[in-house]
């Protein structure tokens, strides 16, 4: 799977381990360690959950089975029964040829588990990572399992499928060859190959590979083999690496590929293996690829026409989708053209409305991915539709499932939401003429997407088609009686093609309108009735054809860019489009008339109606009610000190179910000093989190003890044993609640005072947490979050309070570019009682230009504000040996304020200082400031410098 | 220095020096009591043009033994007069004992080992890849290295012929080698690895090679007679007849290529890459690929005689008697089918993966799996014919 935004967010998360975390780790280290450990240190799913961190809502109770296949087990729920079968037939199918290209079996079943929605599959426990909406599947590598969700086309499913039975036996092939070889330096091959191969030998290169790479070509974006690094993670990343592995294939030989993974063992990295393998330097075979490209490409420009040329740009930032111009009367005063579309500008995908009198002025109508009740979009699957009465149609995440809003465009407002039990994905609404019912794609929980219609005024709704084929883009026919839609129910639809349908509301009838093995689309009729338009790949990049009333087929311009989404404007006389171009979506005008149109073949066919292939009764080995399956994920050995949090590691092991519902973690370790130490000195800690149901529980059981030091006590030794409970309640993906309870004996030595405290205490805490941030590869640079915690400690024997916390951790982000934003934090902690709690302050993780423990007290203020803007997108260093790269540095300015104090509040320290942070893929961001202390009435003399692994606040 | 000390430091230096004094003896493995048999499977295939062997298989039907190996391996084993011989991946040749598996032996060498060893009276020929790259030549009766020669990434099976031996490197070199002195007869550079085996008769040799052709030369000269080219990497060793040879491409694709003008007599494509090599006899043509059939044509004209299909790839060389064939299968099945019709005379899972090429001696077949394990194939007691006797005679 890929990385991106929403999920380096949570990954990010998980290790920033930095600033807030570690001020309050402190007072956790005292109250609950263990929990700590447990979260943090062992538990990555719930660690994500864990002070930050958006949520993975389980919203529905899926009841599990497990289809055992020859080579398979594919876990499904029991409404997508069908889906599992058709699964089993095409991942068996899968196997059978990659078998034989990779010229080895696999030797242990393979884990697959299904869904049948990307809503679904949203909420998948197999890895903590939130999913960003354009992942369509993924291997998880300490199981080997594949998880693939179904997206209403079984072509796509099972191209996905294979994608990922690729990536499951490249990783076997490497690890064999490498263990028969007894090698146990192991190196991975860089992403694009990876990807590369998956999409290779996944299907056939498609129209939406030509898209993108002939784009890249055209607007001389070409990559070598460092900086094709820079475009990690993106799809233009994949088809690039596919476009190169079917150049490596065609121009070396196919059997390249497989020697290079038998050569993997002689080599440390993946270069020198090539150069093996191949005979020349990869800098070689890119340099081929690029010229073969470049050949490739550069003639299509002769007879095609860049967007940008010959039509009129009407967005300019990001991605601008499904693009309509409608006449409006806003204001009562007078018809308007205005552009509505969805665009994702600068992170968050929305709906803007455009005045097109000259001004441009632009306005947010829907602001997507920022609360629940638009929780996404669907920014490139989902058109949208406004009718004449200003209503604009829109589906949109809500919860679990989509739904269908109704907003005013006068007033502004959501005038209805619409959301219908039985459907969990809802596509491209589309008024009808009159405004009285809404046509849109509707998809089941059995994962069937069909045509359904609502009608307004009698507040129901009908199902069209109800049948395993994939029907969408609807639009009804001026007169209201029919639709014309896009299906895969044409001949070898099962392969990729659609083509283009009409169905009369009246009768039922289905029409055929386009014929071949083409992926036609997106088809939208003029307000006369006489033309049909829409996109098609039948020359390639997608393009523009249309239909006129006979059925006469025309090529509607010839565009080197992939058109999507084209429709025509209020009079007809000008179509409206968007176009990928320059690694960009801009949506676009151009006037239309017969001199545009180039008549086509558009001859019927005989049309064989395809079903889907399903596994057969004798391939089929077992099927039965999933009942936890549990192994290890990690067992891992690691001890280190710190003489303030004492020791941590250990032996460490994660065990959980093949769903990763259920996970245990154990830790132990012995930090006994002395043999007549060792037996009482053993830490060790089991936990559990359930995660199977909307509410996460967990609890777990421990024994501690280590020797500590602060500023207020000394050094002392404690030993703490008993047990924890832990509950977290996500109210959407945004917030949720958290409660810790530790019950636990402490016994505390202090070698200070020669003295002893031993207590039975209760740790209670309560969280309320919100985070909708966005992250770029350095850190947030979007959005909201934060975390109130309110605490108590108290002694269950005597009812003494130990202590009482109070700490708010608030952080705002404001966007100012795509890189750059103005970033603000406030953090406000308390604690009174008898132990009262005291963090430390200062260091590169809090107040800057200061040291890690500069400041110390029982309450604590700081209040840090920083401009974080791009320095150097791509930097290479030309070392003696090799080239390095380094992509994303980013440059910040900071003012810091804050101070640590107990009773008296003598004065704020403060600092102001620049600096740099370069991020080290998506792992990892090296940080360097240099920060000049001041306490307000002058500035040190010196700048401290200081640099760290972490991410921003 | 105190006495003691003095003591200790001898008793260390004695010590360091061991492996100098033993590396002095140049010894690297001694057998006792070896002495070579003609009738020794002695290389891959155990001959040079790659004909089926005049042994029966039909009876072999049950599994003798099974040892667990140390080491994972690629290559065919070498049997020959109670040796045996296994290259192994982790740097080590492991001998023998072909009753029982147990081992008697091993030749620790500085690279991995997946190429077929052979063996010629008391000379064992191995080959060691890339690290190391080195062919060599011990001399069992005395344990000593006779020759070696770096020769490069060497994975290819090591193919005996008259006094020369026949090896390709990946780096696509192709070499006769004389085989008493280590020297170079000739050379020759094909554009692509050579991963298989050579064939020779009569005078001819041939290499394949992941350049797509096939290549013929004169075998005392090394003079290229001819070169044909497949439309695909040629990763498997060609077998021939008088008359005619025969070689499977990566592509898939069996092809008869006439021996005197190196033109194609026909070909047969299946729908998998090939990577198995092909075994003859005087009617037919028998090779296994990774669409999972195995195949048995015609010599004459290519057509199918008949074809096995199992569930799995198979990518190792078949094992060809008189009257049965014998392979090993990606899935750990081992094969017995009978020659005429291709009907399953026997069966047997092993529990992983077979890619090297099986080994007769003595009646008893030599399996390798890829998981470390040898087994050793026989024929079932006679006790279950002798009931089958009794019964009919109660009848």
């Amino acid at each position: 799977m890929r990385s991106s935004d929403s999920n380096a967010n949570y990954t990010l998360d998980r290790f920033r381990g930095s600033c807030v975390i570690n001020i309050m780790r402190r007072y956790f280290v005292r109250l609950n360690i263990f929990a700590l450990l447990a979260f943090l240190a062992l538990s990555s799913s719930a660690a994500g959950q864990f002070y930050f961190g958006k949520n993975k809502v389980q919203y529905s109770h899926l009841d599990w089975y497990v289809l055992r296949t020859e080579h398979f087990n594919i876990y499904y729920y029991k409404d997508e029964n069908n889906l599992a079968e058709m699964a089993a037939h095409s991942i068996e199918e899968s196997y059978r040829l990659l078998e034989t290209r990779f010229d080895m079996p696999l030797t242990r079943r393979v884990p697959l588990i299904i869904y049948s929605s990307p809503n679904y599959f949203d909420q998948t426990n197999v890895i903590p990572q939130l999913l960003p909406e354009n992942v369509a599947g993924f291997t998880e590598f300490f199981k080997g399992r594949m998880v693939v969700p179904f997206d209403g086309s079984y072509h796509e499913f099972d191209r996905v499928l294979r994608h990922e039975l690729v990536h499951v036996f490249m990783y076997a092939k490497m690890s064999r060859i490498a263990r028969d070889h007894k090698k146990i330096k192991q190196y991975s091959p860089p992403l694009w190959f990876t990807e590369g191969i998956a999409e290779y030998w996944s299907g056939e290169w498609n129209s939406s590979g030509d898209m993108v790479v002939s784009d890249a070509v055209l607007s001389g974006r070409m990559f070598d083999e460092i900086s094709i690094h820079s475009i990690s993670g993106s799809y233009l990343m994949y088809k690039l690496g596919e476009s190169m592995l079917h150049y490596m294939s065609e121009e070396y030989g196919e059997d390249k590929i497989l020697i290079l993974f038998e050569n993997w063992w002689k080599f440390g990295s993946f270069r020198d293996v090539v150069h093996y393998t191949f005979g020349v330097p990869l800098k070689e075979i890119f340099a081929g690829w690029q010229y073969n490209l470049r050949k490739k490409y550069f003639p299509t420009i002769v007879d095609t026409e860049m967007p940008d040329r010959t039509a009129d740009v009407l967005t300019q930032e990001g991605f601008s989708v499904k693009p309509h111009l409608v006449r409006l009367n806003l204001d009562d005063e007078s018809d308007e053209d205005y552009l509505i579309y969805k665009a994702n500008k600068l992170g968050y995908s929305g709906i803007y409305l455009q005045e097109m009198n000259g001004s441009n002025k632009t306005r947010a109508l829907i602001k997507g991915e920022r609360s629940p009740k638009f929780e996404s979009l669907h920014l490139l699957e989902s058109d949208i539709s406004v009718n004449g009465r200003s209503q604009l149609a829109f589906a949109s995440r809500h919860y679990e499932r989509d739904v269908l809003y109704i907003y005013d465009l006068r007033e502004r407002r959501i005038e209805r939401k619409l959301d219908f039990e039985k459907i969990v994905v809802l596509q491209s609404p589309a008024w009808s003429p009159d405004g009285s019912r809404i046509v849109f794609t509707g998809a089941r929980k059995d994962g069937q997407y069909d045509l359904y219609v609502f009608n307004l005024a009698e507040d129901s709704l009908t199902q069209l088609t109800d049948d395993i084929y994939w029907d969408s883009d609807a639009e009804f026919a001026p007169d209201g009686r029919s639709l014309v839609f896009a299906s895969d129910r044409t001949t070898d639809g099962d392969e990729g093609p659609h083509n283009l349908f009409t169905l009369d509301l009246n009768s039922g009838e289905l029409n055929q309108l386009t014929w071949g093995p083409h992926r036609d689309g997106t088809p939208s009729y003029s307000s006369d009735g006489r033309w049909i338009l829409f996109r098609s790949t039948r020359h390639g990049v997608p393009n523009m054809y249309v239909l006129d009333s006979l059925g006469n087929l025309y090529r509607v311009g010839s565009f080197s860019a992939g058109i999507l989404d084209p429709s025509f404007g209020p009079d007809d006389d000008r179509l409206i489009f968007s176009a990928y171009e320059k690694g960009g979506i801009r949506a676009y005008s151009i006037a239309f008339d017969d001199s545009l149109l180039v008549p086509m073949e558009n001859e019927p066919t005989e049309h064989v109606a395809w079903v889907p292939r399903m596994i057969s009764g004798r391939k089929t080995e077992a099927n039965y009610s999933y009942s936890n399956e549990f192994s290890f994920d990690v067992a891992q050995s690691a001890v280190a000190y710190d003489a303030f949090y004492g020791s941590v590691g250990g032996f460490q092991v994660a065990y959980s179910d093949i769903l990763g519902n259920h996970q245990y973690y154990f830790l132990l370790y012995n930090n006994s000093t002395v043999r007549s130490d060792f037996l009482s000195s053993f830490n060790v800690g089991l936990t559990y989190i359930n995660r199977e149901g909307r509410i996460n529980v967990g609890g777990g059981v421990f024994h501690l003890f280590d020797e500590y030091y602060n500023r207020q006590d000394g050094y002392f030794d404690e030993r703490q044993f008993g047990g924890l409970f832990l509950v977290s309640y996500p109210f959407s993906r945004f917030r949720r609640v958290e409660l810790t309870s530790v019950f636990r004996k402490s016994e505390r030595n202090f070698f200070l005072f020669d003295s002893t405290r031993h207590a039975i205490l209760s740790t209670n805490f309560i969280s309320y947490v919100k985070d909708n941030s966005l992250w770029d590869i350095t850190g947030p640079l979007d959005g909201t979050r934060y975390n109130v915690t309110l605490g108590l400690t108290y002694d269950i024997r005597t009812g003494r309070s130990f202590a009482q916390i109070a700490s708010v951790d608030f952080r705002k982000y404001i966007r100012l570019g795509r890189s750059s934003a103005f970033a603000s934090r406030i953090f406000g902690f308390a604690s009174t009682g008898e132990e009262p709690q005291r963090l430390y302050l200062g260091g590169s993780w809090s107040m800057r230009g200061y040291d890690r423990r500069e400041f110390y007290g029982r309450k604590v203020a700081l209040w840090s504000n920083e401009l974080r803007f791009p320095l150097i997108d791509n930097l290479y260093i030309g070392f003696p040996l090799a080239k390095i790269g380094f992509s994303g540095i980013r440059g910040a300015i900071f003012w810091d304020t804050g101070n640590a104090w107990d009773d008296e509040f003598d004065r704020f320290f403060g600092s102001v200082g620049f600096g740099a942070r370069v991020a080290l893929g998506y792992m990892a961001v090296l940080r360097f400031d240099l920060a000049r202390p001041t306490d307000y009435r002058k500035f040190a003399e010196n700048w401290d410098f200081d640099f760290f692994f972490g991410w921003n606040f | 220095m105190r006495p003691t000390h003095r003591y200790i430091s001898l008793a260390l230096v004695v010590i360091g020096l061991l492996p100098v004094i033993a590396g002095c003896s140049g010894r690297l493995v001694r057998v006792k009591d070896f002495k070579y048999s003609p009738h020794g499977w002695d290389m891959f295939r155990n001959s040079t043009d790659g004909c089926a062997v005049n042994a029966s298989l039909r009876d072999v039907n049950t599994l003798l033994w099974s040892r667990k190996l140390k080491a994972r391996v690629y290559a065919t084993p070498v049997v020959n007069n109670g040796l045996g011989v296994i290259p192994g991946l982790d740097k080590k040749i492991y001998l023998f004992n072909p009753d029982n598996g147990k081992g008697i032996g091993r030749i620790k060498t500085k690279s991995s080992s997946s190429s077929s060893p052979a063996i010629c009276e008391n000379l064992l020929y191995i080959a060691s890849e890339k690290d190391d790259g080195r062919l060599r030549c011990i001399n069992l009766t005395n344990g000593l290295l006779v020759w070696e020669r770096k020769l490069g990434d060497l994975s290819a099976p090591l193919i005996l012929h008259d006094m020369s031996l026949l090896v390709g490197n990946y780096e696509g070199e192709f070499y006769s080698i004389n085989r008493f002195t280590g020297e170079t007869e000739w050379s020759y550079s094909t554009d692509g690895p050579i991963k298989g085996g050579a064939a020779a008769l009569d005078g001819k040799v041939l290499i394949g090679s992941a350049d797509g052709k096939l290549y013929c030369f004169d075998s005392a000269t090394g003079d290229l007679y001819w070169s044909f080219e497949t439309e695909g990497a040629i990763f498997s060793s060609p077998a021939m007849d008088a008359t005619a040879c025969y070689v499977t491409s990566f592509g898939g694709v069996m092809h008869a290529v006439d021996l005197a003008s190196g033109q194609e007599l026909w070909s047969y494509e299946t729908s998998a890459n090939v990577f198995g090599s092909p075994v003859i006899d005087q009617s037919a043509v028998y090779f296994g690929a990774n669409d999972g059939g195995f195949y048995a044509l015609s010599k004459l004209d290519g057509s199918l005689i008949w074809t096995y299909q199992t569930e799995t790839i198979i990518s190792s060389t078949p094992l060809v008697g008189r009257d049965a064939v014998l392979f090993g299968a990606g899935d750990g099945m081992v094969y017995v089918l009978d020659k005429v019709d291709g009907s399953k005379l026997f069966e047997y899972q092993t529990g992983s993966r077979i890619k090297s090429s099986p080994a007769l001696y003595d009646g008893k077949v030599y399996v390798v799996t890829t998981e470390k394990k040898l087994f050793c194939f026989g024929s079932q007691p006679k006790v279950a014919d002798n009931r089958a006797t009794s019964a009919n005679s109660a009848e």
